[in-house]
């Protein structure tokens, strides 16, 4: 249609600046699109829910509602920030996650499952960061929450999937804690943040739906295999039950062994074994050490003297190097040395570019590597060596970065130690919990065999929420939100001081 | 003329038939010092218990042999870098195993139960727990040893805290760079300062400066009430060597005097500070201490430690204020300047802190981790080092928001070189993974999870006590199995020596007995 024989304000020109008054904002629109998608998820579990409870349902409902309106009003009133700068994006991740938080514990609270703030706080927390800590025995809990709390934990690992695919390679420039020629292979498969988006979302659902088949199969009721393929893939933890897996028979077991080493492994390895890539997948040394550090763990913890099957040992490192939490039993229990292994295997965590946490086997890979070149070095100081993963270097930027990383995790976790351990939780137990909600894996020896912080002190649980969120999307965003925030409060201070003294003028 | 050039040409003749080998003529001048240490002490035996003389001597006279020929044998050659390693690392090897002579000698393990193979086991930890200063035991009747015994178990961590390399380069004419790299090699931290343009005048001054500040305390203690002059003598030994030995069961505990907790704190507090401050301070720079970053950051964390360790105990109960603030601060100083020195009384005493709240003691756990400065007799990772990964920290966050940005890590108002901020880094990961394979090895030879953390981190760190049932009023003999026992006496050589010279000592013999192979086949 012609625009001539309209009024001068409908053209487009004159629309223009009408547009423009929409406010540019990375972090708003972040939490608009996860409301959004948030809304989805729990509209689905209240539809599912109806007939079990319609009480909870009509809550769920009800949420489901208030956030699709609040992220399609963001949607409407908001415009994407062209290139936001490095800070603003992560501290967008912070909020987006914070505000999703905030949402579940109303909705815990309105269904009456917790009945305090703080314990809404900490089990809604556990759910988007895909740790298995939980503050209430699930078995209690109506179809429609079941399901909804098992999607937050689905939820969290896409949100986790898509920042450590997507948002994170492009926020920190791509390259600077994987090192360049990996960046270069993934950015084959991400050469948009669109398509990644898709192929991560289409990867994701679908490994979901093979895993709620195959349990389905191995001879869990229909609800059980949903929960607990939504909390495998996103290496969650949550289980409809208080003794997680330890109910269940082998075939589960074996099912959710399987699910969880697919899903500690990264997405690419995934993307390229649909695609039928034999070379990367044969050129990753990341996937070779996953391997490795697999058998070599399960054969550790089935030795001689540990008491424990290699099927159980194998589900038991599963479960602690893909950082899901599932548990066959109290293996609390085990020998110490069979602990001291899972401890470091919790605290190295997954590969890079998985669901999983901790600081990732490419990450220690390359560290351990620089640590063996740099004893070379001592006795050959001009030697020139380089640092190579899946036979492409990694440039001493990114070592240096990473070391800087692995330094920052340590101390962060040395901190949440201490004020663990002030609540009287012995010093061991205070270190695991530390290392373990670090790398969202959870259960900590001593404490929560299954997860279950019933018995911690409530402020130690509120501690924790902000460990949780440090692994879910990574010491250094959280670090950097921080400082970031601490910067503009800095200028606002400072800005409020010049105008004072402009005043006093 | 003729009479020089005979004596040259004797010379000459002597020095070639000499065999050419560096490693091997430190390791003899160290021997040799060592015994002259068990010889001093058979003497204060003698004198007073007269139990274990003929222990002491023999084992002098044994360490003096192979010493005096090792030394008179070799002679030093060129100082390539994989000599230094292979001199350090198998100097302090050998030193701790001569060291253990005198134990097996006397039958100081020999107690009903215990066969040889254990009794040398248990020598040995003992001898590696002493010349590295750590300070962990496993002597269980401290009766049974004579006064001469037990003094050269305090004269082992006095020899270990300033180093017997240094002692050794000290005695050497002209070592030069080789010289250097071996006080480097042995000393603690990632820098050492040069006293004197000549490395040899360097490490006299170092051990004149470890003398006076030795003599300083002994008299120090002498001075307040309690301690006898063998008293005083003895814990100046291992005060100034942050080692933390003690004659007495109770160590500490056996005075039961403020005063004495007081004179030992600040002996602690020097002996963990660096020595070419004190040096700089004598000659005429009253604020040489005061101008450092690190002994500034290094009191605000034992004073920090200190206050936080007391509130926590207080807090608790059931023990007062004074009380709490009292053995706060002496554990804190003792385990944070890696002494291990206890003040507990009794197993049951407000001194014993595996008794006190758990965040209490995992910030001692955190102070032996973290130690003392650099260029002391400490041990840990050092306060510097933690600067330096903090800054390192910082900056890993602040180039995620600007990745291009230059930015120095800075350590006071000096810009780090970057070589040493990757060293410190490498270090850092590298005492990590020695400490976590150390814990996954003593808990698979039978060790419990808390004591294990504690005691590699105890070994590590050169302290002495560690958590759970190796605590300061326990053994580690009941604590831990023989095999766990052996591997934490390697361990605190490694810790001692700062890993690299024990992981890479093999390289230098390794490549030597591969040329003599080449040689040998090319020659037939």
């Amino acid at each position: 249609m012609s625009t001539r024989h309209l009024p001068a304000w409908t053209t487009t020109e004159a629309l223009e600046p009408l547009k423009r008054e929409k406010r540019q904002s990375f972090a708003r629109l972040a939490v608009s699109d996860a409301l959004l998608a948030f809304g989805a998820i729990t509209a689905l579990s209240a539809v599912a829910g109806m007939v079990d409870d319609p009480q909870d349902a009509m809550v769920l409902l009800v949420f489901a509602a208030a956030a699709v309106a609040i992220g399609s009003f963001g949607h409407k009133s908001l415009v994407r920030a062209p290139r936001p700068p490095t800070a603003k994006i992560l501290t967008g991740l912070v909020v987006t996650w914070t505000a999703l938080v905030m949402m579940g514990a109303g909705i815990y609270l309105a269904t009456g499952a917790i009945d305090t703030v703080g314990g809404a706080l900490v089990e809604s927390a556990a759910g988007f960061s895909t740790t298995a800590l939980t503050i209430i025995d699930p078995s209690r809990l109506s179809v429609g929450m079941q399901l909804w709390r098992a999607s937050t934990q689905w939820f969290g690992g896409l949100f986790g999937l898509l920042i450590g695919v997507i948002a994170l390679p492009q926020a920190l420039r791509s390259s600077s804690l994987i090192g360049r020629a990996i960046a270069t292979d993934q950015s084959r498969m991400v050469t948009r943040p669109v398509i990644g988006t898709r192929r991560v979302t289409a990867v994701y659902s679908g490994f979901t739906l093979v895993m709620v088949v195959a349990y389905a199969v191995s001879g869990l009721s229909a609800l059980d295999s949903v929960v607990h393929a939504l909390t495998t893939v996103s290496t969650g933890g949550f289980s409809s039950h208080a003794d997680s897996f330890a109910g269940f028979g082998g075939g589960p077991r074996i099912v959710a062994t399987a699910g969880m080493i697919v899903a500690g492994s990264s997405f690419f390895v995934i993307w390229w074994a649909i695609r039928g890539q034999v070379k990367p997948l044969l050129r990753s040394s990341e996937l070779r050490i996953y391997a490795v550090v697999v058998a070599v763990t399960t054969a550790l913890l089935s030795l001689p003297g540990t008491a424990m099957s290699v099927g159980d040992s194998l589900f038991i490192t599963a479960s602690t190097v893909s950082t899901t939490g599932y548990a066959v039993g109290d293996w609390t229990r085990m020998p110490d040395f069979s602990l001291t292994v899972l401890l470091v295997v919790v605290t190295m965590g997954s590969m890079a570019g998985s669901a999983g946490g901790g600081l990732r086997v490419l990450r220690v890979h390359a560290l351990l590597r620089s640590v063996m070149r740099d004893l070379r070095l001592q006795l050959d100081p001009h030697r020139v060596a380089v640092i190579k993963n899946s036979g492409r270097p990694v440039e001493e930027a990114s070592i240096d970065r990473i070391a800087g990383y692995q330094v920052a995790h340590i101390f962060v976790a040395a901190i949440g130690a201490f004020i663990i351990s002030i609540s009287g939780i012995g010093v061991v137990d205070s270190l695991w919990m530390a290392l373990g909600t670090l790398s969202t894996f959870g259960p900590a020896p001593g404490v929560s065999p299954f997860g279950y912080l019933g018995d911690v002190s409530p402020w130690v649980r509120l501690a924790l929420i902000p460990m949780m969120l440090a692994g879910r999307l990574s010491v250094l965003v959280v670090l950097l939100a921080v400082v970031w925030v601490g910067g503009l409060r800095r200028s606002a201070f400072a800005a409020t001081r010049r105008r004072v003294r402009a005043a006093r003028r | 003329m003729t009479g020089v050039h005979m004596h040259r040409d004797t010379e000459i003749l002597g020095e070639r038939s000499k065999i050419e080998s560096t490693p091997l003529h430190i390791m003899g001048i160290a021997l040799t010092s060592v015994a002259v240490g068990m010889a001093l002490s058979a003497i204060v035996e003698f004198g007073s218990t007269n139990r274990d003389t003929t222990a002491l001597v023999s084992a002098a006279a044994v360490s003096a042999i192979v010493g005096g020929v090792l030394w008179w044998r070799t002679t030093v050659g060129v100082v390539r870098t994989r000599d230094i390693f292979a001199a350090v690392g198998w100097t302090w090897v050998m030193i701790t195993l001569f060291g253990s002579l005198p134990y097996i000698f006397a039958g100081t393990f020999a107690t009903p139960g215990v066969g040889f193979v254990e009794q040398v086991v248990n020598a040995i930890f003992e001898s590696a727990s002493g010349y590295s200063c750590t300070g962990s035991t496993v002597l269980v009747d401290f009766a049974r040893p004579g006064r001469g015994l037990l003094m050269y178990r305090q004269a082992t961590q006095w020899y270990g805290g300033m180093g017997v390399v240094v002692l050794a380069v000290a005695v050497l004419p002209f070592l030069g760079v080789g010289g250097l790299g071996l006080i480097k090699a042995e000393a603690p931290g990632p820098s050492s300062d040069r006293l004197s343009p000549r490395v040899s005048e360097t490490a006299k001054r170092l051990w004149l400066v470890y003398f006076v500040y030795t003599v300083g305390v002994a008299l120090a203690l002498f001075i307040v009430p309690g301690p006898s002059l063998y008293d005083s003598v003895a814990h100046a030994f291992t005060t100034a060597a942050t080692g933390g030995f003690s004659p007495y069961p109770n160590s500490i505990g056996h005075f039961n005097s403020p005063l004495v907790e007081v004179v030992l704190i600040i002996g602690m507090l020097i002996g963990a500070a660096n020595f070419s401050l004190h040096w700089r301070a004598a000659r005429g720079e009253p604020t040489a201490h005061l101008r450092d970053s690190e002994f500034r950051t290094f009191m605000g964390y034992m004073a920090g430690f200190s206050l936080l360790v007391a509130l926590l105990i207080w807090s608790k109960g059931p023990y007062g204020w004074a009380t709490s603030l009292r053995v706060g601060a002496f554990n804190v100083v003792s385990l944070g300047t890696t002494t291990g020195f206890s003040d507990a009384t009794s197993a049951g005493s407000a001194g014993n802190y595996v008794t006190w709240v758990p965040s209490a003691q995992m910030l001692l756990l955190f102070a032996m981790l973290i130690g003392g400065s650099t260029g002391s007799t400490a041990g840990g990772i050092k306060v510097m080092r933690i600067q330096v990964l903090w800054g390192h920290a910082l900056r890993a966050i602040r180039r995620t928001q600007h990745p291009k940005a230059v930015i120095p890590v800075r350590h006071g108002r000096v810009a780090v070189p970057e070589d040493i901020v990757s060293g410190v880094a490498g270090f850092f990961l590298l005492y990590i993974v020695v400490v976590v394979v150390g814990v996954g090895v003593v808990t698979g030879l039978g060790g419990d999870l808390d004591a294990s953390i504690g005691a590699v981190a105890t070994a590590m760190g050169g302290v002495g006590p560690a958590l759970g049932n190796a605590g300061p009023t326990a053994s580690f003999a009941n604590a831990f199995t023989q095999p766990a026992r052996l591997v934490l006496a390697v361990l605190m050589l490694i810790g001692r020596l700062e890993i690299l010279p024990i992981l890479l000592m093999f390289a230098g013999p390794r490549r030597t007995a591969g040329k003599m192979v080449r040689r040998r086949r090319l020659s037939g």
